[in-house]
Parts: C-alpha cells; structure tokens; sequence
C-alpha cells in the first residue's frame, strides 16, 4: 500500500492503518530499534510504542512523502531512551562507542547545557550533509542516524572497514568545522 | 552539550536524507561488472600480444617443407644473392659464413648451414 493512503488511514482514525505500517516499515524499525538495544524484545516493544505515538501525531501531522522517515525519527528516539534508561553500561557499550565519535563533531563537548535545540541542530547538519557526496552522506547517516556498525556500513556498501573509519573521521571533522564556522554555539 | 544529546538530536536531520539513506546503494553492482569486464579485457589483451609474439619469434619453424634454401635467402633480407642453380648456389656459399648464429636445415637442399665461427 502506498505511503498516503496509509496516512489517509491514519487520519481516518481506522485501525487498519497500523496493520498495514508494520507490514510495509515493521522490519526495517525493528531493525533501527535492535541496531541501538542490541535486545529483540525490547526492540518490538520500542516497536509497538513507534505505532502508539505515530496514532497520536498523526493528525496533525501528514507524512504522506515521508512516512518511513516520521516513523524511524520516532523508534530511534524512543530506542535511544530506553537505552538511557537502562543506564547499563555494558548493555549500551555500542551506544557509548557511537557517543565517543559523535562528540568529536561537538566544539565544547562538555558544556551540559544545550543552547540549540533539535530543528536547528537538524537544520545545521542537513545544510552540511547536502554539501557532502551522496556516498559520504549516506555512510554518515547510516553510522549516526541509522546506527549501524562499521562491519554492516562496510558489507553494505562494499567498502572496506578502514574505509568507512577513515570516511567518519572526515565527516566528523568536517562537521566540526562547519558548525564552529557557521556560528552555532553547542 | 554531550555526545548522547548530540545524537538524540541528530534525529531532526530533514526526511528526504533519511529516506536517501533507507534505499540500499546500487552503484557497486556496476562497479563490480566494470571491474570484471576490465579484467577481462587486460587478460584478452595479454593473450593476443603473447600470441603474436610468439608467431613472429618462430617463423623459421613455420616454414614450408616445399621451399628451399632459395626461397628462404629471397625472401629474407640476409645479403646472398639468390640463384636458381644447385652448382652455382654450392660454389658461392662454399667460403661463406653465414650471418645468423643458429644451425638451419632446409628440407630438399640437402644441406645443413652452420656457422663456422
């Protein structure tokens, strides 16, 4: 079934909506979930939660062109806090793996407060990604958005591993740069 | 602001990347086709070049039991004049060295050339 129709199911308030959404993007959410909590269970109930606040944000939302990425923004969300809440180091190993990375594009990594908020912060990163090439692009979000490993960025894109490391310390930086030079205070 | 929030946050990057992303990449699979049919080529390429090379190197061993040693000095730049007469032939090659390093035997003449050096 095609994206808009599913949302018109949404806003119709028909239950069917979410058959039809785990049908179509159930795998591949469980995917991002279990990709951060490295735990299937806790995955498909990160899951089940994704389909109860889609039902909620939707209407007013209507991700009719976007319907995958509205739903992943929402599982890796609650999948990133959950595993904050578990607060088990050993279990977020590959978490606190990924936050050692992304703090290098961080100018003041250990100010606590945040003086920008999320939009704007994707805003920046988008504007910076777009000026990337779409491999470079897309091996970063596969990394930081998407989480995945370096061992499955490698096998998916036929790279080998120290390249894909090598790719991600050039993002990071680059992305470092960009934001001190763009003016956004972190 | 720490690594964790950085990443939470990362989440509002714009729909259509993450959508980009989601797709599995295609490129490799021509990439992969391009790399076999260059090898392919270099290895086609390597077999002509050797192949030929071969032939031009050997073309003593290709040539005809029909011919003579006449026909060998016509056709062959080596300086000796070419006479159609076996006693004529003898008499000028008697003191002469040949001007090519191996030993050469032409069917029908009857005669084997060695250098004498």
């Amino acid at each position: 079934m095609e994206d808009g129709k599913i949302v018109d199911l949404f806003l119709g308030r028909e239950e069917a909506a979410i058959k039809y959404t785990e049908e179509k993007f159930g795998k591949g959410l469980r995917s991002i979930a279990n990709n951060i909590l490295q735990d299937i269970n806790a995955a498909e109930e990160c899951e089940n939660d994704t389909y109860f606040q889609a039902w909620n944000a939707i209407p007013p939302h209507e991700p009719r062109e976007y319907l995958f990425a509205f739903l992943a923004r929402i599982v890796r969300h609650i999948s990133l806090d959950l595993c904050r809440k578990r607060n088990s180091r050993k279990r977020s190993a590959f978490l606190i793996e990924l936050t050692k990375e992304i703090e290098q594009c961080i100018p003041a990594p250990n100010d606590m407060e945040s003086t920008l908020d999320g939009i704007l912060l994707g805003e920046a990163v988008s504007g910076f990604l777009r000026k990337l090439s779409k491999e470079k692009r897309n091996v970063f979000l596969r990394r930081y958005w998407y989480l995945d490993s370096v061992a499955s960025i490698s096998k998916r894109f036929g790279f080998s591993e120290s390249k894909v490391k090598t790719m991600l310390f050039r993002c990071r930086r680059e992305l470092r740069d960009y934001l001190i030079k763009e003016g956004y205070e972190l | 602001m720490r690594g964790y929030e950085f990443l939470d946050k990362l989440g509002w990057i714009d729909a259509d990347l993450i959508e980009e992303a989601s797709k599995k990449p295609k490129r490799h699979v021509i990439a992969g086709v391009g790399i076999v049919a260059a090898c392919l080529c270099f290895v086609l390429t390597g077999m002509f070049v050797t192949i030929r090379h071969r032939k031009q190197e050997h073309t003593i061993q290709h040539w005809a039991a029909s011919f003579s040693a006449a026909d060998y000095f016509k056709y062959n730049d080596t300086g000796i004049s070419v006479t159609n007469s076996e006693d004529e032939m003898s008499e000028q090659n008697a003191d002469y060295d040949p001007p090519y390093d191996e030993t050469r035997f032409f069917p029908g003449s009857g005669k084997i050339w060695r250098k004498s050096r």
